[in-house]
């Protein structure tokens, strides 16, 4: 478990820049996956927080946090949702009769460091959330279940599937290199 | 190659049932001490006897440590610095000033707490109520209130489908499609001629293009008065619909609205979503809506003039519309009692740099928005104007601005907190 400590109780700007900045950033990089939307997050939750500093009640900063944090991830998701934005293949985009230069080509998304943070990316938000907060962050059920709001069951149910569906990504990635492998032989 | 089994675990028919199935679920908990004693002896004894749940365990055990192991990433320099998120920044209101003050050193705190009497003072005297409520703007809602007016103005072309590109500077890092289904409405241009253009534009007819294989013609809209190129618009010769729009804002193409895949010929579908109780009434009912207390131009900047107000009553906390037309862009402005609440604002909204006089926030993207309180009232403006459109609308509507000397003093303030920010820091640095 991350090592955490009490803070004052109202903390100022800085405070929470020193103390929670590498917190508040690395939750949202394991949530997002990359650099960009990791650096979006993680200013949006600074932003959150600081505008309501006035209003949070001493007690658990870390809780309201990370309250704030899921928030703000799942807001973020379920607004994606509702415009269902895809990425846009460079053929389909109707130039009119003088073609102008397409847009940028489709970086491709590079191979991630780790197969895990790749398949932690693929797991379904809910499922994602609640391992980073368990695993990632080292919060017991009880305090993931506070976060969220999530029943205890629930907690316990998202926690394993996430689990489940990091395994499973890393036992199809094994499986795969291994048949690469048996290919070159 | 399960061992004998074991006659404890075959008590009654209940254990029995106790399968791979229903062990399975419970590996993590048990993994974190979290399943409670009955269950995890029974879950421990399966174990003993099914190598294949042990091996799940094991599987699960290992995401757990790689997940415990995933190495901290350092924070990008300068992430959370002030100047890194200066146009996200919100200035604390006054209230706030004074509680922040707690702790500071007791001249500083003598200062704020001289400085907070000034500006209630100075507030008091403009009229401005302090204790007048918070409302949250709701954004998504207003915009799909927006949405659904424009719609309405609009003849309605019969659309089976539709698949449309946007962008925007600041908008997605890619370009990004927006599909939507059983489309009903588009606003259609008139075929007779741009003389739904107010006086503002003027229209030139360019050459005739192809997109998608369909033929259209490319109109050029110019300001007037500048002969700026506003917009320039694609427009399907068969059904009239705007096949590609490139919008331009202050000489650079703000925007692009094209479609990727049109479908007119397919069986038109019956509107599917009903849009929420929108009672679009008349200009004249404007009057009625003075003498209720409802303060709305005729006439916004930029030659906005007032086509409809909308009343959403039955929405608590949006009660007014009003939709304003250029003759080519649609702006709405939504009028709620009370002050933004800017905790509640979506925190993609920045502070607007150029609207010096306020504190406004705004919005990226289609429509395009911006908030700011004015007088007991908060005003949300959305619209698919052009940046510099809304802006100059922006800045001839009332809004909560500070006198001169209460500018000044913000100023002062401003340098004040800065001070103990600073001071803060370095004495936390030095613990």
């Amino acid at each position: 478990m991350r090592q955490r400590q009490d803070p004052d109780p109202r903390p100022s700007w800085d405070d929470v820049a020193d103390r929670y900045g590498a917190t508040i950033y690395n939750m949202a990089y394991r949530l997002t996956g990359n650099p960009d939307d990791a650096a979006d997050l993680a200013q949006d939750v600074f932003v959150r927080v600081y505008r309501n500093l006035d209003r949070y009640q001493p007690g658990t900063f870390d809780g309201w946090l990370y309250r704030i944090t899921k928030n703000l991830f799942l807001d973020g998701i379920r607004r994606s949702r509702r415009f269902r934005m895809e990425p846009l293949a460079q053929e389909n985009w109707n130039e009119p009769a003088c073609p102008q230069p397409g847009p940028a080509d489709l970086i491709e998304r590079r191979l991630l460091e780790s197969g895990l943070e790749e398949g932690l990316g693929r797991l379904a938000p809910n499922f994602r959330l609640a391992v980073v907060l368990c695993d990632v962050e080292g919060l017991t059920y009880d305090e993931v279940a506070a976060v969220t709001g999530w029943p205890l069951g629930t907690v316990r149910s998202r926690i394993h599937r996430g689990r489940k569906g990091l395994k499973a990504y890393l036992d199809a990635a094994a499986a795969e290199d291994l048949a690469a492998g048996d290919a070159r032989e | 190659m399960q061992r004998p089994p074991r006659t404890w675990l075959q008590v009654t028919p209940v254990n029995e049932r106790h399968t791979c199935a229903d062990h399975e679920p419970e590996l993590s908990a048990l993994l974190d001490g979290q399943l409670a004693e009955p269950a995890a002896a029974r879950l421990r004894a399966h174990l003993v006897d099914c190598p294949g749940c042990l091996a799940e365990l094991e599987g699960i055990r290992r995401a757990r440590s790689l997940l415990r192991s995933l190495p901290v990433r350092a924070v990008p320099a300068g992430l959370f610095t002030q100047s890194a998120v200066e146009g996200l920044y919100v200035s604390p209101p006054p209230r706030r000033i004074q509680r922040s003050a707690m702790g500071l050193r007791p001249l500083l705190v003598a200062m704020l707490v001289a400085a907070v009497v000034v500006v209630t003072a100075v507030f008091a005297l403009g009229g401005i109520d302090s204790q007048s409520a918070l409302v949250a703007v709701d954004v998504p809602r207003l915009v799909a209130h927006h949405l659904d007016a424009a719609d309405d103005r609009g003849e309605v072309v019969p659309m089976a489908s539709e698949r449309l590109v946007l962008e925007w500077p600041g908008g997605p890092a890619e370009p990004a499609t927006v599909s939507r289904s059983a489309v009903v409405s588009a606003p259609q241009p008139d075929v007779e001629g741009p003389t739904v253009l107010s006086d503002k534009y003027e229209v030139a007819v360019g050459s005739t293009e192809q997109i998608m294989d369909r033929r259209c013609v490319r109109l050029d809209v110019r300001i007037a008065t500048t002969g700026e190129l506003r917009e320039q618009v694609w427009i399907d010769d068969a059904s009239g619909v705007f096949l590609r729009r490139e919008t331009y804002s202050s000489g650079e193409r703000a925007r692009t609205v094209a479609y990727l895949s049109l479908d007119l010929d397919g069986p038109s579908p019956q509107a599917t979503s009903t849009p929420g109780p929108i009672t679009v009434s008349s200009p004249a009912q404007l009057g009625a809506l003075r003498t209720a207390g409802w303060s709305l131009p005729t006439e916004l900047a930029r030659g906005y003039t007032l086509e409809a107000t909308s009343v959403h009553s039955s929405t608590p906390g949006m009660p007014l519309q009003a939709i304003y037309s250029d003759g080519l862009y649609t702006v709405s402005l939504f009028v709620q009692p009370g002050q933004p609440d800017l905790s509640a604002l979506p925190t993609d909204m920045a502070q607007v740099a150029e609207l010096t006089d306020r504190r406004a926030y705004a919005m990226s993207g289609l429509p395009a928005g911006i908030v700011w309180g004015s007088e007991h009232h908060t005003l949300t403006m959305l619209g698919d104007a052009p940046r510099d459109d809304l802006l100059a609308i922006a800045t001839a509507l009332p809004a909560d601005r500070p006198t001169s000397p209460s500018a000044r003093f913000g100023r002062g303030m401003r340098r004040v907190i800065d001070a103990s920010r600073a001071t803060i820091s370095a004495t936390t640095v030095d613990p």
